[in-house]
């Protein structure tokens, strides 16, 4: 019986690795090929660790891309969506839970139901209204349309409404106002949380590749994610060495973030869910 | 007496209504201006006729009858739909399979440590990605070839042939989403009872009458959320991978609703024809979602 249950659960370990090695194999690949040379790199051999691995591409990305303008400009846009992002959800969520009135349960409404919004229908009338601010090409143009954000905000909220009464009526027989109440008594027992959606957002607008498109048409100003599809637009396959030296670059903090903070991330996204 | 009291709640109330607009003011404001006019703007521009620059020209119905007429919408709505079946295996069935697997899995830490691992191409730039499995699926250096060729064979061009387009499409999608999809399934299996399960076991049931009879209909909800998930992503999520691998091609093999309204809109610059096929792909979603809400019970206010 004992024996059975090992060998049953040997079995299972076995699977489960040999899938997740499936599964991480293209960013196995991706890193192998950063460190290739061409010649390595344009044949049909089948090898994960290079001959001689060499640090070339990375060199020529950092020379003939503007890759420093396109990490400069994935970080600004990114920041920026996510701060305002969470404060925006954050005021919202607390205002709702705090004050009770008749209109609560519809505001609630008026901000998720637009969730179901697909984002091609507020694509182009987005980018016209962009371009009439002459926003266009600008960190601002993309970061605005991207601030109101119905699930960030249902999630923050999910917690906020979890804080039991006790709290708030302690802090007000003090004497406290709204606003301590919300800097003393819910950002310290939603610390958790509310960093876990924050860094949540950070992947999101790091990753974003369509709205950055629309929006930022010139080379210098492109984010990562937009500048990284130049290296296909020479044709030929001459670019495959320095495009995975930028991938790398522009993947890796994700995946460095990502196992800092692994736990809390995957509860925000059971939560809120992520946009891809 | 009553009238004072009656007056001190109404300031009271006043201040409550005060209080509430200042906290969701900003949030009003975003919401406003970057969901809802847009959303009314669609529909306005869907009945227009425009270029971005020239002069708006009322026409009607027209950019829509113009749209049904289109092949690549025609093409773009059928390969939708065929995104939505052949997502099915890899956002619901495997990763359901996966999430019963790894319950088994003893320690716990064991198991934390696999969920952790499987997630990992979720927060990945999917648009970046895609061009790393591009180089995988390079016909003639790509590792996926490379590898045909141990075996004699010539391999494929896997993402020109219209053959095997789409499923190179649907694959890498599934790739990048069946961890994530698994964590929500494994999420929605830890909230059955112990005790459910307990009694099923004592009663003799077999491994598959507890799935089927207790597990299956109380993860009912997390399955609804991913089938409307795979529905959203094969009209619209499915852009990045499209744009970024094929470009809807060859011919239309691989374009779907959001890439139509993307060369609509962005390559032939017909504003109303895009704002009519972003109408048409919300009403699409809006259907959908009336449907799974309505199965599931909806988004409860006070509930959870």
């Amino acid at each position: 019986m004992k024996t059975k249950q090992t060998t049953k659960s040997i079995l299972l370990n076995v699977f489960l690795i040999s899938l997740f090695l499936i599964n991480i194999l293209p960013i196995l690949w991706m890193l192998s090929s950063a460190f290739k040379h061409p010649n390595e790199l344009f044949t049909t051999e089948i090898r994960l660790i290079p001959h001689a691995p060499t640090l070339n591409n990375f060199v020529t990305v950092f020379k003939e891309y503007e890759i420093s303008h396109w990490l400069i400009n994935s970080v600004a846009t990114t920041l920026g969506i996510a701060i305002l992002q969470t404060v925006v959800a954050i005021l919202a969520a607390y205002g709702l839970t705090y004050y009770k009135t008749k209109i609560n349960e519809g505001l609630f409404y008026f901000f998720i139901i637009t969730m179901v919004i697909p984002f091609q229908v507020t694509m182009i009338p987005n980018y016209i209204l962009i371009s009439r601010m002459k926003l266009i090409n600008t960190w601002t143009g993309v970061i605005i349309p991207n601030i109101a954000n119905a699930s960030t905000f249902f999630f923050i909220r999910q917690h906020i409404r979890g804080i039991p009464k006790v709290f708030y009526e302690a802090a007000s027989i003090e004497g406290a106002n709204s606003l301590w109440t919300l800097r003393n008594v819910v950002l310290g027992i939603c610390k958790g949380a509310i960093s876990a959606m924050f860094i949540l957002c950070i992947i999101d607008g790091w990753n974003m590749y369509f709205w950055p498109l629309l929006v930022m048409s010139k080379p210098e100003t492109r984010t990562i994610t937009v500048g990284l599809q130049e290296f296909l637009d020479h044709e030929a396959g001459n670019n495959w060495g320095p495009f995975m030296a930028c991938a790398t670059i522009a993947t890796m903090p994700v995946i460095i973030l990502y196992f800092f903070i692994q736990k809390n991330i995957i509860d925000a996204f059971i939560t809120s869910g992520i946009k891809g | 007496m009553i009238t004072a009291t009656s007056n001190k709640s109404k300031t009271k109330t006043k201040k409550q209504y005060i209080g509430l607009s200042l906290y969701v003011l900003p949030a009003m404001v975003f919401f406003l201006v970057f969901k809802y006019w847009p959303l009314i703007y669609s529909f306005i521009l869907s009945f227009k006729s425009w270029n971005f620059i020239g002069k708006m020209k009322s026409v009607g119905w027209s950019n829509f009858t113009n749209m049904l007429g289109k092949e690549i919408f025609s093409n773009a709505l059928l390969n939708t739909l065929l995104y939505i079946v052949g997502l099915l295996p890899f956002f619901i069935i495997i990763p359901l399979l996966l999430a019963l697997l790894l319950l088994n899995v003893k320690p716990k830490k064991l198991q934390n440590t696999y969920r952790t691992l499987f997630f990992i191409p979720t927060v990945l730039a999917f648009s970046i990605i895609c061009l790393v499995w591009m180089w995988i699926f390079n016909p003639s250096f790509g590792l996926l070839n490379n590898f045909f060729k141990l075996f004699g064979s010539k391999g494929y061009a896997w993402l020109s042939d219209q053959r095997t387009a789409m499923l190179s499409i649907i694959a890498i999608s599934g790739w990048k989403f069946m961890g994530s999809n698994m964590i929500l399934f494994i999420a929605g299996l830890l909230t059955v009872p112990k005790d459910y399960i307990e009694a099923a076991k004592i009663d003799g049931a077999s491994s598959w009458q507890i799935f089927w009879n207790v597990k299956w209909p109380l993860i009912s909800s997390t399955t609804i959320y991913l089938v409307m998930t795979s529905v959203i992503f094969a009209a619209e999520r499915a852009f990045t991978p499209i744009n970024v691998l094929t470009n809807g091609g060859p011919g239309n093999a691989t374009t779907n609703l959001s890439h139509a309204i993307y060369l609509f809109g962005f390559k032939y610059f017909n504003i109303g024809l895009a704002s009519a096929t972003a109408i048409f792909t919300s009403v699409f979603f809006l259907i959908i979602t009336i449907f799974m809400m309505k199965s599931v019970g909806g988004f409860s206010y006070y509930e959870n």
